[in-house]
């Protein structure tokens, strides 16, 4: 049983984050948090809605992205359709649960909420996102990379908010995403995403992360290193996903094994490693 | 318990009620309207009590009343000239057999049809993809909504 409040400005938002602490959750889509409600696995005391604060709904795209706490996943993956930005982002859009969900779901509550599985999360750390956050006691930026802990939850206090988050212009010309999963609704069991540089089928510079209902959304760091400079080959995806599958984070959860995730996270990360350099390839012949 | 009083537009009339904040959508519009939404897992896996809130196809349940406040909210009984037609291509197509799940179904169709008036196959499957009939009707409900598009 939860009382609720739904203030106008930041500030009054503010104020009820600081007077209830870890005892109010934000309610911005509740596509998250309503369900873990439902369920009986959390007892909020107060829930604030923050969707009355005008100033939390918005887009920019100048370079950068920058996207608010109240914009819905529906209306930022309308908005990236028709400008050909931010691929990596704009594929992964049209994965999240369905589009009933999506006209509700918020990018930030899905950053902030991080249930294991969910794609955003791992985009984030992909581009390496910068997440605005406040509360009573100041604001502060913090890096994507800095947000999450080993085990996928979120290093923000009870008092904060994540008012919005901005997605750099990545430069890379290539990203690809891959997911399994197991029910057309269900979160992706394993999955990976990526942005590349490549030229000629060398690769410049790769980024890629892996998530999952098993894998904490994670950099694999080592796989980048790996390939950065050479050329795509059998060889090297083979290395690329054996690489992954060492250092991968897993944790076992009912249906997905901890070496299961852990084989799937390699393959599908060589997969999209692949899929990516290709998009490369072809920018470069549609260019010349 | 906190109440708060909204103000909907319901199906085309405005309703004002005092609501407990904690009621959901679905609830309101089932047990407070008496309206045809179904209510099944109340954690937005299984479709059954989607409407429509400002012409978007939204999970009810995933909703609480109080957050429709201002909002024009659809169900089945306000898709008005859509739903004859979607009635008779759902029942000639054997697409309700226990018919539980259909409110939500006909909520997702009336939706697509909206949007894109000649689906194709792949469309409906990713529209419909979020609901869940425990009968297992799908490629009944895929030639029904299909069956209606043509008949738009």
């Amino acid at each position: 049983m939860f009382t609720y409040s739904a203030p106008t400005s930041i500030e009054e938002v503010l104020d009820v984050l600081s007077e209830w602490g870890s005892r109010a959750r934000i309610l911005a889509g509740g596509q998250t948090l309503l369900p873990l409600i439902h369920s009986g696995r959390l007892s909020p005391e107060h829930l604030v809605d923050i969707n009355g604060v005008r100033s939390l709904d918005f887009v920019e795209l100048q370079d950068d992205l920058t996207v608010g706490a109240c914009c819905r996943q529906h209306s930022l993956d309308v908005f990236l359709r028709t400008r050909q930005r931010h691929s990596l982002l704009a594929q992964a859009l049209p994965l999240i649960a369905d589009n009933e969900i999506r006209n509700r779901g918020t990018i930030c509550g899905s950053l902030a909420a991080a249930p294991l599985g969910a794609e955003l999360p791992a985009i984030a750390l992909t581009y390496n996102a910068t997440l605005h956050v406040q509360s009573k006691r100041g604001d502060r930026e913090i890096g994507a990379t800095s947000l999450y802990k080993e085990d996928g939850t979120v290093t923000l206090e009870p008092d904060e908010i994540l008012t919005s988050v901005v997605f750099p212009d990545s430069g890379e010309s290539g990203a690809a995403i891959e997911e399994i999963r197991y029910t057309q609704l269900s979160f992706p069991a394993c999955g990976a995403a990526v942005l590349v540089d490549a030229q000629g089928g060398v690769c410049a510079s790769l980024r890629l992360s892996v998530f999952g209902r098993g894998i904490p959304a994670q950099r694999i760091d080592q796989a980048e290193s790996l390939v950065e400079g050479e050329k795509l080959s059998d060889h090297l995806l083979d290395e690329l996903a054996a690489r992954i599958r060492k250092v991968v984070r897993v944790d076992s959860v009912p249906g997905v094994p901890a070496d299961y995730a852990r084989q799937v996270a390699g393959s599908l990360g060589a997969r999209a490693f692949k899929r990516a350099v290709a998009q490369c390839e072809a920018l470069t012949s549609r260019v010349q | 318990m906190q109440t708060r009083t909204i103000e909907i537009e319901l199906n085309g009339k405005t309703c004002s009620r005092a609501v407990p904040v904690t009621q959901t959508l679905a609830s309101l519009l089932r047990e407070g309207f008496g309206l045809s939404t179904s209510i099944s897992c109340g954690e937005g896996n299984c479709g059954t009590c989607s409407v429509l809130v400002d012409g978007q196809p939204v999970r009810s349940c995933l909703m609480l009343a109080v957050q429709a406040s201002g909002r024009t909210v659809t169900s089945l009984e306000g898709l008005a000239d859509q739903l004859p037609r979607l009635q008779k291509a759902f029942a000639e197509n054997h697409a309700i057999q226990c018919g539980y799940c259909a409110p939500g179904f006909m909520i997702a169709s009336a939706a697509l049809l909206c949007s894109n008036s000649t689906p194709s196959e792949a469309e409906i499957r990713e529209a419909i993809k979020g609901h869940l009939c425990r009968c297992s009707g799908y490629s009944g409900f895929v030639s029904a909504i299909l069956d209606a598009a043509a008949h738009e």
